[in-house]
């Protein structure tokens, strides 16, 4: 990486949803509970210093500070990833592995774009690291940067607005409606896995009445028992509407549930709010025909992919002002780091500056110098030091330019 | 500094503030983002709501009469009637950005018009007017912010529900408060509207008959408007507890109720009205 002068102690070493599949992700994958003695085990490898483990749902990747990369690696990789196939497996290092500790930290690299999940998994996963006693001056910084940025993207930038659940958006459309859900008794038809995540959302934001229906009583008692509400079976539905001011259907293979008919029983004339209804379900549960109805207002899953869709293009468009502040991070993280590598040899250069100024001194004019010369020869001394220093940081600045770290990220992009 | 030359700058001053302000709302609007420039977006609006309290003042103490007859003179409180107002029932809101932008908007015309038309020399009576009199004024000019607020809160909500019924997600959906949001707004304004109409209706009418203003009376287009205004408010406010009058419904009425309200206020304006000032 020439001119950039990469750390060659950085190894990154790992798989992800984008270059596996969920199996080999699920095999590879390390429990909250063996973090600890994997992180152990890293650590007893030749050549590696420190290490830290991050494994997801979504990726399972190994950084280590090591003084042999090669070697490290195929160590890294018996150890961790000892059924993975070499396709399966990335490596980076140096810049290269830095700059992708940041994308990951910052959610740039996750499935879902953006999304803030990943900065409590990182946490977690330091918190580990810390605890096996596997951080040191090389990781502890970087990582603690990398989720500085992370914050930074995420507060500076839209990346992390706008959900991209297919369930959290038909809650969201809820609240355009309702706003608050303090007055709003919902009906949940489909006790399935969708039913229960739109249950959990409604229940975050705090809805007033919630109402499972479904085929099987007893599920739609599980889920009511779960979140709190009531159960009943499907063909209790039109019996409930009237009250109900908002129906999410999530249910697989029944068509059309809900009709006009079943709705026109509801007071629709009557009701102050529109009667919404959600429809999350393939085939859909929920007669289209509803959203013709005076006071209704009707969105299937197709609506729902459009607002996702929508959402998906705001956190794009971040993705410019993510990297800038990624590479102002790193640039500042590089920075700290070279001047800390020159820490000892800094901190010797007053000594030396001022050995040299008493031999100087001794050699023109002995061991009787004049007040005037001696005052001059401190001042001399000082001030080229300070000349050092700012050289020297200005060195330091623009050994590591933005611009090229700039190239070097899209680059990385661009292998990916 | 004399007070016609702080009228005069205050006057040119409010309606660069009005327009910033609508500005910075629009700015968090179209971005769709309602923190955006928040501290601003305060500090501005109190302000102007500072600056134009001043102008009010100034006015009060510059002109003998009331100073607030004629009808551009007017348009100046009651501009600050509705920023007031709209940020008083909007304080705690989600979007309020959004609305926000627009209510602004149109209190900065109001003003526009007011600081470029209105005479500083408006004087019907050498003496202070009744206490009456006053009421009568001040009640139907917040009355008049209250109803055009509630109305724009109307337009809204029917503007919302038009986009959502066409289930297109665009950009009042992203910036607006929630439909719910817009109709409690809505009522709220109403009745607050409907309350400051009965006191300054009354309280003009009871003024009228003591003064003997000629050519009052209560078959005047300006007083059946008036009361017809005050009752349609009431039943907009308490639409809630009416079944069939739905939100949509009571906001189509807002709306219908605004458009009253500028028909009689245009119709107070022509020299044919007993309420007609000079």
């Amino acid at each position: 990486m020439g001119e950039l002068s990469p750390d060659p102690r950085l190894l990154l070493v790992g798989l992800s949803h984008r270059s596996a599949g969920l199996e080999a992700r699920e095999r590879h994958a390390v429990q909250p509970v063996e973090l600890e003695a994997r992180l152990a085990s890293l650590l007893g490898l030749p050549a590696v210093q420190e290490a830290f483990l991050l494994s997801t749902c979504n990726r399972t990747e190994v950084l280590v500070a090591t003084a042999e990369p090669e070697a490290a690696r195929a160590h890294v990789e018996r150890l961790v990833f000892p059924s993975a196939r070499p396709d399966e497996l990335y490596a980076h290092t140096g810049v290269r592995a830095l700059l992708h500790v940041f994308r990951v930290a910052a959610g740039l690299d996750s499935l879902v774009l953006g999304e803030t999940q990943i900065l409590g998994q990182m946490k977690e996963a330091m918190e580990a690291a810390r605890r096996a006693k596997a951080l040191g001056s090389e990781l502890f910084p970087l990582l603690s940067q990398a989720l500085s940025a992370a914050k930074r993207v995420h507060t500076e930038t839209p990346l992390g607005r706008g959900t991209l659940s297919v369930a959290q958006v038909g809650v969201d459309v809820a609240a355009q409606v309702f706003g608050d859900f303090g007055r709003v008794q919902a009906l949940i038809v489909g006790a399935g896995e969708t039913g229960l995540l739109v249950a959990r959302h409604l229940r975050e934001r705090g809805v007033e009445r919630l109402l499972f229906a479904n085929r099987t009583v007893e599920r739609a008692a599980q889920a009511a028992a779960e979140f709190g509400g009531l159960s009943l079976g499907l063909e209790e539905l039109p019996r409930v509407i009237e009250g109900t001011h908002l129906i999410v259907a999530c249910v697989d293979g029944a068509r059309h549930l809900v009709t006009p008919r079943t709705l026109r029983g509801g007071g629709l004339q009557r009701r102050d709010r529109p009667l919404l209804c959600i429809d999350l379900s393939v085939p859909r549960a929920i007669d289209p025909a509803v959203a013709a109805l005076d006071g209704v207002l009707y969105y299937d899953l197709d609506d729902l992919a459009g607002v996702v869709e929508k959402n998906r293009g705001k956190r794009r468009e971040s993705d410019e002002e993510s990297a800038q502040i990624l590479i102002a991070e790193l640039h500042k993280y590089l920075g700290r780091r070279e001047f800390q590598a020159a820490a000892p040899q800094l901190k010797a250069l007053p000594e030396r500056f001022e050995r040299v100024r008493e031999e100087v001194l001794d050699g023109l004019f002995g061991p009787a110098s004049s007040p005037e010369a001696l005052r001059l020869a401190h001042e001399l001394t000082k001030r080229l030091l300070d000349a050092t220093f700012t050289v020297f940081k200005a060195g330091v600045r623009a050994g590591r330019s933005s611009e090229a770290l700039e190239a070097e990220y899209k680059q990385y992009l661009d292998d990916l | 500094m004399a007070l016609p030359a702080m009228i005069q700058a205050l006057s040119t001053l409010l309606p660069c503030l009005y327009l910033g302000l609508v500005v910075l709302c629009w700015s968090a609007f179209s971005a769709a983002d309602e923190t955006r420039l928040l501290a601003a977006r305060r500090v501005l609006l109190l302000t102007l709501l500072a600056a134009h309290t001043g102008l009010l003042a100034a006015r009060f103490a510059a002109v003998p009469g009331m100073p607030f007859l004629g009808g551009f003179a007017a348009l100046s409180p009651l501009a600050l009637s509705i920023a007031a107002l709209h940020a008083w029932f909007a304080r705690v809101e989600r979007g309020q950005a959004a609305s926000a932008a627009i209510t602004y908007g149109v209190a900065f015309l109001l003003q526009l018009a007011s600081s470029a038309f209105a005479p500083l020399e408006v004087v019907e009576a050498h003496d202070r007017p009744p206490l009456f009199y006053a009421l009568h004024v001040g009640s139907a000019l917040i009355a008049s912010a209250a109803l055009a607020i509630s109305g724009i809160d109307g337009v809204l909500y029917l503007a919302l529900y038009r986009q959502m019924r066409r289930r297109r997600f665009g950009p009042l959906f992203d910036a607006l408060p929630s439909l719910d949001q817009l109709a409690r707004r809505m009522r709220r304004a109403a009745g607050f509207a409907c309350l400051l109409l009965a006191v300054g209706v009354n309280a003009g009418i009871w003024w009228a008959h003591r003064a003997d203003v000629p050519g009052f009376s209560y078959r005047d287009p300006f007083v059946l408007a008036l009361i017809a205004l005050m009752l349609h408010f009431g039943l907009v406010a308490a639409s809630g507890f009416i079944p069939f009058l739905t939100a949509r419904r009571a906001s189509l009425a807002a709306v219908s109720g605004l458009a009253l309200l500028l028909v009689a206020l245009g119709y107070s304006l022509l020299p044919r009205s007993f309420h007609w000032v000079n």
